[in-house]
């Protein structure tokens, strides 16, 4: 049987030279001279992305690199890695007979649908029938980019999460395999010999007040139940967002453990949607990270510090019984954490990272990330786009 | 207003974590790290500072930066080590 390898670098060096040199120094040395078949990179913004992806291009050439930056920093069993100059993280995976990987990426231009189309055609010469997805793109039009690759690959699962910066400044990029780009999708697809386990976890619950999307345009409601969204919002998150309900503003902190949901009929179990509210504008309209379209329900969700580290748990958990894995047979595994879970947990999502992930988890090589969106499959629905959610893809020895 | 922003990036980098500073970049919107002692900030700018300062350091680290802004803002001695 073919055996899974992978090894896991992160640095925190002064230069992204430096820092890209040291993780895929540490990584390579994990794989025990065996030949890379997938590099999923991250970094924190603080580098200049061209650079790291310039140094991993000549550090591994001829193996295909996948990621995104992340915002805060990177993840992973021992905590969150990140310092002064910048945080990145590389994970390798082992290329070995069976095990297929192949990477598409595209620019979104204005067509993010056929974004997402071209990319998925591009994995699927290569790997026809992937047991999993990884898929990374630019914040803005993801469930656009899911349908195109939807349209190529149905059925597929795909996770991933959305690039990210720190200060939601627009300074996020896509590393696709041969060019960095702010406005972007990177697709990798495995398959082969390899089995996966995969989890989507909502943190949050809902609590009963609904209202219905009577205008929007977009990710921004206009109104709820005819009412301006900002008044509604208001009610349901409280006095911490009056100054912004009443002339505008940012409410990301005040939202994350406060957002809206859909709860999608068509799931085989009960799974929301969450939506995280980011601004309010002057005229009483709410922008969202995700898609509401009018006639939408929207319900008040919320969760606490608690739950968003005992998530991490729980992601592991459902995605180890969905592999069919036990911790010991994980060789390697992809986190994605929703950026506005872990600036609401701050200090905790360190300590929570090193509690949760630190025992059965501590030798295996895992890379999260902190993202601005996050895309993961229902089932019943399909690979659906939320916020404030969490994914895992595990990675064992095959068959699937 | 002028260096206040770097300084207290300084402060909170030294006092909690580069984490701590890259939350306060996604709570205020500003990449905290481009401003110099030499930046000139907005009003606005320090208010959304001043509430993020509120949620990452407790009253004692508040305090302890009132001091050090104090020390550090000192015209002459950014003149002669800026990067102190």
């Amino acid at each position: 049987m073919t055996t899974l390898s992978a090894g896991l670098g992160h640095s925190t060096a002064k230069n992204a030279n430096g820092a890209v040199k040291e993780a895929v120094g540490a990584a390579l040395s994990a794989l025990e001279g065996k030949p890379p078949g997938l590099a999923f990179v991250t970094a924190t913004v603080d580098y200049d992305a061209d650079l790291v992806h310039r140094t991993l291009r000549e550090e591994l050439p001829g193996v295909p690199i996948h990621g995104v930056t992340t915002s805060l920093g990177v993840l992973g069993s021992k905590g969150v890695t990140t310092g002064a100059h910048g945080a990145v993280g590389v994970l390798l995976l082992g290329a070995a007979e069976g095990i297929l990987f192949a990477v598409g990426g595209s620019e979104l231009g204005d067509d993010p649908t056929a974004a997402g189309r071209r990319a998925a055609q591009a994995v699927a010469r290569a790997v026809p029938n992937p047991a999993v997805l990884l898929f990374n793109g630019s914040p803005g039009a993801e469930e656009d980019v899911l349908e195109g690759v939807a349209s190529v690959l149905p059925g597929v699962r795909a996770y991933g999460g959305s690039a990210a910066d720190h200060a939601i400044a627009g300074e996020w990029r896509v590393f696709m395999n041969d060019a960095v780009a702010s406005n972007a999708l990177s697709l990798a697809a495995i398959g082969g010999d390899v089995r996966v386990g995969c989890a989507f976890v909502v943190p949050y619950e809902p609590l009963g007040e609904e209202a219905t999307v009577t205008r929007s345009e977009g990710r921004r409601i206009a109104t709820l139940s005819d009412r301006p969204a900002a008044e509604v919002l208001r009610e349901w998150v409280g006095a911490g967002i009056d100054d912004q309900a009443r002339h505008g503003g940012a409410i990301l902190t005040q939202t994350a453990l406060n957002p809206l949901g859909i709860r999608l009929s068509e799931a085989s179990q009960e799974h929301f949607v969450t939506l995280h509210p980011a601004q309010i504008q002057a005229e009483g309209a709410v922008d969202l990270f995700a898609r509401a379209g009018e006639g939408t329900t929207v319900c008040r969700m919320c969760t606490t510090e608690d739950a968003l580290v005992i998530a991490l748990s729980q992601v592991m958990d459902r995605a180890l019984a969905d592999g069919g894995l036990t911790a010991e047979q994980v060789k390697a595994a992809v986190l994605i954490y929703c950026a506005g879970c872990a600036g609401a947990l701050g200090p905790r999502l360190h300590d929570g990272l090193k509690e949760r992930l630190g025992g059965p988890w501590a030798d295996v090589p895992l890379l999260g990330l902190c993202t601005f969106g996050e895309q993961g499959h229902v089932p019943g629905v399909g690979n659906v786009h939320a916020n404030l959610s969490l994914g895992v893809v595990l990675f064992g020895d095959g068959p699937a | 207003m002028t260096g206040d922003i770097y300084w207290i990036t300084r402060f909170v980098e030294s006092r909690k974590t580069a984490f701590a500073v890259a939350r306060m970049c996604m709570i205020t919107g500003l990449s905290m790290r481009e401003f110099t002692p030499t930046s000139e900030h907005s009003d606005q700018d320090f208010v959304r500072v001043e509430q993020a300062l509120a949620q990452i350091l407790n009253d004692e680290e508040l305090r302890d930066l009132d001091r050090y802004l104090a020390e550090e803002t000192r015209p002459l001695e950014r003149l002669q080590d800026p990067e102190r």
